[in-house]
């Protein structure tokens, strides 16, 4: 097997194992990791220890109250799933959408158990106008941090049927590429909005349009370390410093 | 119906699918957090997070990648050492609290209980037989949430001393897990 040639790497990898790295290392370990077979050997092999060192704690029951809540939230979301997918496939009216409000909309359908931040803080179900946008990651590293990843994001189905968008980042490079979306309107433009956490979404340069087809891309001009989504609206040409429209995609990282 | 076949089925949103998984794997998730977090209140929220993360991203979960199970408690890690960076001071933290108050024994009456509970009889005994240095800096990083700068200021000791009895602490307990295993 080939050796590892970055012995500061190699050293860490049994903090990184244990989650004991602060996140820019982690975040450079990750890179690593998809670059050298040596050191992603190790950490593989150093990944049955991880999981036993979870289960060493005798189980514990915890109030009713607990499968309450979560189960509640989980039936509320599940809802809003069925109710998504039946407006998708037609059987029900689209709901009048909104401009502003967003987000307050966003944390009032969440509901106040679960704090907004950890709601969305796992960056893969986002419930807009009652339409579920979610997004998962299909190549590179499973924890976002990596060099070379495709993330693949939903596109709120009552604005583009069929609609899909992708996140693809590659060497510290991504692009925003989009199909099957809808004319973003006379005198307007898609805008790109990069969101950490519950903030208020931060604008980009990116501004595009799409081809005929519905086709599109965008470089996304900025590192997507520490963002958690990447949302797309419908802005006036030249675009906006906060978003005016319902963002109509929606990717977790 | 088996944890992996219910999370394909939590995936596309099936509620049940999900509570039957919620159900088996949530006392193990719970002690954990309480382990963690060391009260029953910031368990209670961790917990809470971690099962509502787990059940809005159970599309990533892939079975070839590992148990549902540790799936789960994976996350629960992860948002439990969230919780307690950011709910509690330094000085404050829980430091490896296996007798923490207020814990509830669950009931274990299923043979997959009983499987659980040997494995975790034998994983405790394996941590036991590290040698101190190795197995206080497993403790203080993995259950208490410190990194490893934070360790080394704890224990007064080089940050590589730190990080080398980390990686040589999980390897001897990957060596040991191997060697009960065989």
């Amino acid at each position: 097997m080939t050796q590892c040639t970055d012995p500061r790497m190699e050293e860490l990898l049994g903090a990184y194992a244990l989650g004991a790295c602060p996140p820019g290392e982690a975040e450079a370990m990750r890179a690593h990791l998809e670059a050298c077979r040596s050191c992603a050997r190790a950490l593989a092999d150093l990944e049955g220890a991880r999981e036993a060192l979870l289960t060493t704690v005798p189980p514990a029951a915890p109030g009713p109250e607990l499968k309450q809540r979560v189960m509640a939230q989980v039936r509320a979301d599940a809802a809003l799933f069925a109710a998504a997918a039946a407006r998708e496939a037609g059987t029900a009216p689209a709901p009048a959408r909104s401009e502003p409000g967003l987000w307050t909309r966003l944390r009032e359908r969440l509901g106040a158990p679960i704090p907004l931040a950890t709601a969305l803080a796992c960056g893969v179900a986002l419930i807009i106008g009652g339409v579920v946008l979610g997004s998962a990651v299909i190549g590179g590293g499973s924890n976002g941090g990596g060099t070379s990843r495709v993330v693949l994001g939903k596109v709120d189905p009552a604005a583009a049927p069929g609609g899909k968008a992708r996140i693809v980042e590659r060497g510290g490079q991504a692009r925003l590429v989009v199909e099957g979306m809808p004319d973003p309107g006379a005198g307007r433009v898609y805008e790109v909005w990069l969101q950490t956490g519950t903030g208020a979404p931060r604008p980009t340069r990116a501004l595009f349009s799409v081809n005929r087809d519905g086709s599109g891309e965008a470089a996304v001009p900025s590192d997507l370390k520490g963002v958690d989504r990447v949302l797309v609206s419908s802005e006036p040409a030249g675009g906006s410093t906060a978003p005016t429209r319902t963002p109509v995609v929606a990717i977790g990282l | 119906m088996a944890d992996e076949e219910l999370m394909a089925l939590a995936a596309d949103a099936d509620a049940d699918a999900f509570e039957v998984v919620f159900d088996r794997h949530l006392a193990a998730a719970y002690a954990l957090a309480h382990r963690i977090c060391g009260s029953t209140a910031a368990a209670d929220d961790a917990c809470q997070e971690a099962m509502m993360a787990a059940w809005r991203s159970a599309g990533r979960y892939d079975a070839r990648v590992g148990s549902a199970r540790s799936w789960l408690l994976a996350i629960t890690h992860n948002k439990s050492i969230d919780h307690l960076r950011r709910m509690t001071r330094h000085r404050d933290r829980n430091v490896a609290d296996e007798t923490a108050a207020e814990r509830v024994p669950s009931g274990e009456d299923t043979q997959a209980d009983a499987l659980a509970r040997v494995e975790r009889e034998r994983t405790v005994a394996l941590l036991g037989e590290l040698p101190d240095d190795q197995r206080r800096v497993i403790e203080l990083s993995f259950y208490s949430g410190y990194s490893h700068s934070e360790i080394a200021e704890l224990l007064e000791v080089p940050l590589g001393t730190v990080k080398g009895r980390m990686r040589a602490g999980l390897e001897k307990l990957r060596v040991h897990l191997q060697g009960a295993s065989a």
